[in-house]
């Protein structure tokens, strides 16, 4: 299985769209990577230059130190795997999965033993000898999952494969894939809009927009520490909250003063450093995710904010409420037992551990 | 907003029977939508909600039964005579019109001065935030900016009654997220009597104070949000109404003394009372069911292998497997646990539901 190293990627179609924009990832073997991203952010555009179907404007792809920027889409020996299953319809279910090894000529023994052991990773053993037309879309992509994973190339591409799947199938495919890449050493770049789809199967992230990599990570980090303000609002349900205001310091302490809103940073400021960037005057957004709001009835200390809520919305097993301090919004995420109207007044408190200050301007996170 | 309805229209739909050449789509089915009140039909595909609108509406007609709008008979009034607003699934918008042409159409049709059209036009696009994107056409909008203006064009006729059918279905994730709130906000705004129609649980919790839950044409149970949910009277509205799904463990009852103890084949649980069924369908709620490095005092807890972590967003779906029955836990947060790995398991029994096997009935409170 290889590294993929993407130096410095560029592309731009007819000379003007800027699709992907000086891009520079380092993919490591036997792990998941996933693109994610809004749609037009450049993923597919990136995936189509890994595999070969498309050559960067700028920029160079390197396979285990190799460069391969020149190499054919054919001799990259990359599998890639649709959100729409690719399967030959005249061919059974054994034929289908057998067919690329055959291509290669490989022992029939051989062959017979890998489609074996892919059909039953893969539950497929029961249909091996049907013809597809007689499967559902989720066997289908089983078995265009199993064609592509048989013939052991020296990296998966999937883009979105488990998008059009119904949810119970979707949490089987992905148990399957993530045993498969940790159990057999595999290289497997996943192409995806859907946060959820990331966060579970991914070892690492990288979050793209307009082109541009934004933070690259293991999903632990990119979702509690967002780099910027596009991934704290693109990640979690609902995305992070972002309070604007002005920093301020005085003998008192370190401030967001925002219209009928003051939230103490001392704390913060203190705790961490490198704050060079904080100058007075500053405007900064505070960010801080829904579930880590704190609520109450009552002001339970000092750094307790007074807000309206304005909305209740249960979203199954949990309630967001939608919080009004001054000309902010805000909004926590609380469990079902939580009980406010709407209209009433809500303390709350951004525990210190969770808020993270970025520049308002640029959205890169300062603290 | 300028103006806010006052008094709102009552529906009652009485005994509807409505087939499809031999197959039947609703079955002697009643209901009552009260005013100012949003209620969402929530239920599988095929299960009537789209022709029960389109009755409602009067864009289809019943083979029998009756529909009310504060007690007058509308049953066979024309669609246009019923006062009725509708927003579909997949927006319906005038392509070579723009935004704002789109919104005041209705208005265009009904004769509105201009002034007062282009009034009307300003204050719905500012409610629902469009009013940036007024001079675009409909090919330059994205998904959730469509459907904005479809509601757009909704309201802008100023009906007491609105309907909205399955409108979030075709709209990306984060989208929705932001509609479900704005659903929320303008039904507090205008006040209407409005109707959802959604197979999406969450839909429903947000959009909707009532909820009837349909299925094979019929109402399973219909009631305040929150009593549905908290007490629903079968097996398919526990599983159905509420995300993630209820689990649900088969057990088998058999009397000691005055209790009942329940035997899944991977834990026993206690039961104070008598249980009639022999066999139960024991529920829990993923976000009741916990996990544990070992067994919980005074909880019912058991032994479970884990399958995947799946983070939703802000919470991980841990999905499970004991003895033979596919479990989901609920974690806050995220939580990434290794395939395979054991780890225990536990509820409280006052958070569980039980149900017939035989006929799913609720079997009292939990």
């Amino acid at each position: 299985m290889v590294k993929i190293l993407l130096e410095n990627i560029t592309k731009i179609f007819d000379g003007k769209v800027e699709a992907v924009k000086n891009f520079s990832l380092n993919i490591a073997d036997k792990q998941i990577t996933s693109l994610l991203g809004p749609s037009g952010c450049g993923k597919t555009t990136l995936m189509r230059i890994i595999s070969g179907l498309e050559t960067p404007t700028k920029g160079r792809v390197y396979f285990d130190g190799n460069d391969v920027t020149d190499v054919s889409a054919r001799d990259r020996n990359i599998a890639m795997v649709f959100q729409f299953p690719v399967v030959y319809p005249t061919m059974s279910v054994y034929d289908n999965i057998a067919y690329p090894l055959r291509l290669r000529k490989e022992p029939k023994e051989e062959i017979d033993g890998r489609v074996r052991e892919i059909a039953k990773t893969f539950t497929l053993t029961e249909v091996l000898g049907q013809g597809p037309s007689s499967l559902d879309l989720a066997t289908k992509q089983k078995v265009a999952l199993a064609r592509t994973l048989v013939r052991q190339p020296s990296a998966y591409l999937l883009d979105e494969p488990l998008t059009n799947l119904d949810p119970a199938v979707r949490v089987e495919m992905r148990t399957i894939l993530k045993r498969f890449t940790s159990e057999l050493n595999q290289t497997m770049v996943y192409v995806t809009h859907d946060q959820a789809e990331a966060l579970t199967l991914s070892d690492k992230i990288a979050v793209m927009r307009s082109g541009e990599l934004l933070q690259f990570d293991t999903p632990e980090a990119v979702y509690r520490d967002p780099g910027d303000k596009f991934t704290g609002w693109f990640l979690g349900n609902p995305g992070m909250n972002f309070i604007d205001g002005t920093y301020t310091e005085s003998r008192e302490g370190a401030f967001v003063e925002a219209s009928g809103f003051r939230y103490d940073l001392a704390d913060l400021t203190k705790q961490r450093i490198g704050v060079a960037e904080l100058t007075k005057g500053l405007e900064i957004s505070i960010g801080v995710r829904p579930e880590y709001v704190e609520v109450g009835k009552e002001r339970e200390d000092k750094d307790w904010v007074k807000s309206k809520c304005s909305l209740v919305e249960p979203v199954g097993a949990r309630t967001l409420l939608y919080l009004e301090a001054g000309n902010q919004n805000l909004t926590a995420k609380t469990s079902m037992d939580v009980k406010f109207a709407e209209g009433e007044p809500v303390w709350f408190h951004l525990p210190t551990r969770h808020v993270h200050i970025y520049d308002k301007k640029t959205g890169k996170l300062i603290v | 907003m300028s103006w806010r309805y006052s008094a709102m229209p009552r529906i009652e739909v009485s005994h509807i029977s409505k087939h499809y050449g031999a197959h039947r789509v609703l079955n002697d089915l009643s209901l009552q939508f009260e005013d100012g009140t949003s209620t969402c039909l929530l239920g599988p595909p095929g299960a009537g909600k789209t022709t029960l609108m389109n009755i409602v509406c009067g864009l289809d007609s019943p083979d029998s039964g009756e529909i009310r709008i504060d007690g007058k008979d509308v049953t066979h009034l024309e669609p246009k005579d019923r006062n009725i607003a509708i927003v579909f699934q997949d927006f319906a918008l005038y392509e070579h019109m723009t935004a704002r042409d789109n919104i005041g159409f209705p208005l265009k049709v009904r004769n509105v001065p201009k002034e007062d059209a282009d009034k009307r036009i300003d204050e719905v696009a500012k409610l629902l935030k469009i009013d940036a994107l007024l001079d675009r056409k409909p090919g330059q909008l994205s998904g959730g900016e469509k459907q904005r203006v479809a509601i757009a064009r909704a309201l802008s006729r100023k009906s007491p009654i609105i309907l909205f059918d399955e409108p979030l279905t075709n709209i990306d994730y984060k989208i929705r997220e932001e509609m479900h709130a704005e659903f929320r906000r303008m039904a507090k705004t205008l006040g209407q009597t409005i109707i959802h129609t959604t197979p999406d649980p969450v839909t429903a919790f947000a959009v909707a104070d009532k909820i009837a839950l349909i299925r094979d044409g019929k109402i399973e149970q219909y009631g305040d949000r929150d009593e549905v949910y908290s007490k629903p009277s079968n097996l398919f509205v526990g599983t159905y109404f509420g995300y993630p799904a209820m689990n649900i463990i088969d057990c088998v009852s058999s009397v000691r003394g005055n209790r009942a103890v329940l035997d899944s084949g991977f834990f026993t649980a206690d039961v104070a009372g008598r249980i009639d069924s022999e066999k139960v369908h024991l529920g829990v709620r993923p976000q009741d069911l916990y996990l544990a490095k070992e067994p919980q005092k005074e909880a019912v807890s058991f032994e479970a292998q884990v399958i995947l972590g799946e983070v939703i967003g802000s919470d991980t779906i841990v999905h499970l497997h004991a003895g033979q029955v596919a479990l989901k836990s609920l974690v806050r947060g995220l939580y990434r646990p290794s395939i395979g790995e054991t780890t225990w398991a536990y509820f409280y029994m006052q958070n569980a539901y039980l149900f017939d096997s035989k006929t799913g009935r609720s079997l009292g409170d939990k």
